[in-house]
C-alpha cells in the first residue's frame, strides 16, 4: 500500500467519480459484490462512509459446500452448531457496517442470500435479518431473493441428500397440511418465512427457494412485480395460487419444481414473462397472454391442454427445454403440438439434448423466427436442415454445442443440399460455441459457412487446446467462408 | 388526466444553454421526475432541465426514445398505443453501443439519470462504471480514478480493522 503522498500531481485529471454525491456513489457500489463494495472504504477519506449508501447486500454459499458436513466431524463430535458460519458472519457484518458508518442511511433495497443447505440453527439469524430489512424499508422498493438450498431444479436430478424420504407424495390439493404432525417429524426442517413479509408493501421482487411460505390469512403485496417460487416445502398448490392471485401488479412469474401444483390461473393481470420449470404435476395453466413477451418452459412434452394462452398474438421470445426424452409416438406428437403453439416466436432457445431425430421430422414452421439458439449435442445434418428450412426469416443462428459422441455412420451430405432459403438470403450471423473440431462439428461448420451467402458476422468459440490445432481449425473455417466482408471473431 | 388519451402529445424540454427539444410525452415520461411534473400539471409550457447541458440531454432523450415501449406498461400508462416492444436482446446490444462514451460523458449521464430519475439509464451507467473498476486492487482503482490515498498509515489500519469482513 503506498504511503500518502503530499505533493499534488498537477498532471492527473480530476477524479470525476469522487465528485458525485454520496448517494450516487452508494448506488454505483451497489452493483459490486458486497465485499468489494465494503473494501471501497479503503480508497480514501472521501469513500470512508459511502457503505451506508450501498443499498444491495448479497452473499451466497457454493453449491455443495454443506453437503459433507454431517457425514464427518460434526456428526461424530455431536457438535451442535451451524456449519454456515462464513455466510452468517458476512451478512451480519455487512448489515452492521451499514448501521455503523456515519451518514444518512439509505434503506436496503436489495437483499439476497443463498444457503447451500440451511440448517435450523441458522433460523434465528435469518429471522433477525429479515425483521431488520422489512422494518427499515417500508416505503422504498425492496427486492428479496431468499434461497435455502442450492441444487438442480428438476427433482428427477436432485442430489439425494435426505435418503428416499424427502417430500413424499401428498394429495396435491392439501394446503399447509398441518394436520400431519406425525409425518412431519420425519421430514427435513424447513425455514418458515415470517408472516410480516407477506404484508410488506415495499416488496417489488420476491424470490424464494426451498422454504415454507405458510401464508397468513391476509396477503398484501400490492406492488410486487416479480415473483419466483422454487420448491416450496409443504405448501400446497392452493397456497401458491393464492399468493399469485393476491399480487395485483405481477408481471413476471417463475414457478420451479412445485410438485403439488396442478393448476395455475393468471387471468386478472397481464404477465410479461412466465417461466415454468419442472412442475411435473401441472395439468392446466391459464394465462392472459396478451402482453406476454417471454415464455420459458421446462419439463416433459406437455399435453396440449396444459398451456392456455388467452388473447395471445404470439409470444416473441421462447425458451424450451425438455428434461425427459419423448419416448412414445404420442409424446412426439405432443412435442410437435407444443412447438406449433409457440411458432410465432421471433426468438427461440431450444435445448434439444433429449430430443431424438424423429422429433425434428415434424418440426413446425417458424415463419417469424429471426434468432435461434440450439443448445445440446450438435444436431445431425438432416435435423439441422429441417430446422433451418422451417425458419425462412432466420437472421442469427447460435449453436451452443455440448459434449457429444460423433455418430458412427456419418455420411456427409452434399453441400448444395444445405442451400436453404434462410442461409441464401437472410442469415447475417452464425455463432458456434464450444467448437472442438470433431468430424460432425467440422462438417456442420462447412455446410453452414459454404452456404451462408449474406453472412456479416461470425463467432466461433474454440475449446482450449494447443495453438497449432486451434490455428488449423481457424484457417479451415476461414477457408469455407463464401460471403465477402465478414466480421470474424475467434475466441 | 386529460392528456392520457392523446398518445402523441408533445412536450418541450429546455436545457440551460438554450437548446429546446420537442419530445413525445410518453418518451419524456420515462423520466419519473418529468412524469411527476406532468401529472401535477406543472408542464404547460416548456420544462427547463437545469444542470444538464444540451449534449447530455440529447443523449438522454435518445435513450428514452429507444426504451419507451418496453418499460411503459409497468408504469401508469398502458403500452397499448405504442409500438410493439423491441426484443430485450436488441435493446441490450443497443445499450452497449450507446454507453461507449468517454468517462466524463458517462459521469454526466449518471448525474442526469439520477436527477431525471430514469432507472434503466442509471442502472446502465452505474453498471458500466463498475465493470471498469471491478476485480482490481485498491491501488489500481486509485490510479484509475486518479484519487489519492489520504489516510495516515495508522488510520488505514483502523479502516481495515473496522471493515475486516470485507478485507478478508
Amino acid at each position: 500500500m503506498a504511503s500518502p503522498s503530499l505533493s499534488p500531481s498537477a498532471r492527473a485529471p480530476r477524479d470525476r467519480l469522487s465528485d458525485l454525491p454520496d448517494f450516487l456513489l452508494g448506488n454505483i457500489l451497489s452493483y459490486l459484490p458486497t465485499k468489494e463494495a465494503g473494501c471501497a472504504a479503503g480508497l480514501s477519506r472521501r469513500w470512508r462512509n459511502i457503505f451506508c449508501n450501498v443499498h444491495a447486500i448479497s452473499f451466497e454459499e457454493r453449491e455443495g459446500e454443506r453437503a459433507k458436513d454431517w457425514d464427518t466431524f460434526y456428526y461424530e463430535a455431536e457438535e451442535r452448531k451451524s456449519c454456515s458460519g462464513v455466510i452468517l458472519d458476512d451478512v451480519c457484518s455487512a448489515l452492521l457496517c451499514r448501521r455503523r458508518t456515519a451518514g444518512a442511511h439509505v434503506p436496503l433495497r436489495s437483499f439476497r442470500f443463498a444457503f447451500d443447505d440451511c440448517h435450523h440453527w441458522n433460523a434465528v439469524h435469518v429471522d433477525q435479518w429479515l425483521t431488520y430489512v422489512l422494518r427499515t424499508n417500508r416505503h422504498h422498493e425492496l427486492h428479496l431473493d431468499l434461497c435455502f438450498w442450492l441444487g438442480p431444479i428438476c427433482r428427477r436430478r436432485k442430489r439425494d441428500r435426505y435418503g428416499g424420504e424427502e417430500e413424499e407424495e401428498v394429495g396435491s390439493g392439501t394446503d399447509n397440511s398441518d394436520a400431519e404432525e406425525e409425518r412431519r417429524k420425519w421430514r427435513p426442517w424447513s425455514y418458515v418465512l415470517p408472516r410480516g413479509l407477506f404484508s410488506c408493501t415495499a416488496i417489488r421482487t420476491l424470490r424464494i427457494s426451498n422454504c415454507r411460505m405458510n401464508l397468513p390469512k391476509t396477503v398484501e403485496l400490492p406492488f410486487l412485480e416479480t415473483l419466483s417460487i422454487t420448491a416450496p416445502r409443504r405448501d400446497g398448490g392452493r397456497s401458491v395460487q393464492r399468493l399469485i392471485s393476491s399480487c395485483l401488479r405481477l408481471v413476471d412469474l417463475t414457478l420451479q419444481s412445485i410438485d403439488r401444483l396442478t393448476t395455475v390461473s393468471v387471468l386478472d393481470k397481464r404477465l410479461r414473462r412466465l417461466a415454468i420449470r419442472c412442475c411435473h404435476s401441472l395439468r392446466t395453466v391459464h394465462i392472459d397472454a396478451s402482453e406476454l413477451r417471454s415464455l420459458d418452459y421446462s419439463g416433459a412434452a406437455p399435453a396440449e391442454s396444459l398451456l392456455s394462452l388467452h388473447g395471445a398474438a404470439g409470444i416473441p421470445s421462447c425458451t424450451v427445454n425438455f428434461c425427459q426424452a419423448p419416448s412414445s409416438e404420442s409424446e412426439r406428437d405432443r412435442f410437435t403440438r407444443f412447438m406449433e403453439k409457440i411458432s410465432a416466436a421471433r426468438n427461440l432457445h431450444l435445448h434439444h439434448q433429449h430430443l431424438p431425430y424423429s422429433c425434428f421430422e415434424g418440426f413446425p414452421s417458424f415463419s417469424s423466427l429471426t434468432r435461434l439458439a440450439l443448445q445440446g449435442a450438435l444436431l445431425i445434418p438432416g435435423a439441422m436442415r429441417r430446422v433451418l428450412e422451417q425458419a425462412p426469416n432466420l437472421e442469427i443462428l447460435t449453436l451452443l454445442m455440448e459434449f457429444s459422441t460423433v455418430p458412427e455412420r456419418l455420411t456427409a451430405p452434399d453441400e448444395s443440399s444445405f442451400s436453404v432459403p434462410c442461409l441464401r438470403s437472410r442469415v447475417k450471423e452464425i455463432n458456434m460455441v464450444h467448437y472442438q473440431g470433431d468430424a460432425l462439428q467440422r462438417m456442420m461448420a462447412r455446410l453452414l459457412f459454404r452456404n451462408a451467402l449474406v453472412l456479416e458476422r461470425m463467432c466461433v468459440v474454440l475449446v482450449k487446446g494447443p495453438f497449432a490445432l486451434q490455428y488449423g481449425l481457424k484457417k479451415e473455417i476461414e477457408g469455407w467462408m463464401v460471403a465477402g466482408h465478414v466480421e470474424k471473431v475467434f475466441l | 388526466m386529460a392528456t392520457r388519451e392523446a398518445g402523441k402529445k408533445m412536450i418541450m424540454l429546455k436545457s440551460p444553454d438554450g437548446m429546446e427539444f420537442e419530445v413525445e410525452e410518453a418518451v419524456a415520461m420515462e423520466s419519473q421526475t418529468i412524469r411527476k411534473m406532468i401529472e401535477d400539471d406543472c408542464a404547460d409550457t416548456a420544462i427547463l432541465i437545469p444542470n444538464i447541458n444540451s449534449k447530455i440531454l440529447s443523449r438522454v432523450i435518445e435513450y428514452c426514445n429507444k426504451h419507451v415501449p418496453t418499460t411503459g406498461a409497468t408504469g401508469a400508462a398502458a403500452s397499448d398505443t405504442v409500438a410493439p416492444a423491441a426484443l430485450a436482446e436488441d435493446l441490450k446490444i443497443w445499450d452497449a453501443e450507446f454507453i461507449k462514451v468517454n468517462r466524463a460523458t458517462r459521469f454526466d449521464l449518471i448525474q442526469a439519470a439520477s436527477y431525471l430519475n430514469i432507472k434503466g439509464l442509471l442502472d446502465l451507467t452505474s453498471q458500466t462504471t463498475i465493470d471498469t473498476i471491478s476485480d482490481n486492487s485498491l491501488e489500481e482503482i486509485r490510479s484509475f480514478l486518479s484519487t489519492k490515498n489520504d489516510y495516515l498509515p495508522e488510520e488505514e489500519q483502523t479502516i481495515r480493522r473496522e471493515n475486516q469482513w470485507a478485507f478478508q
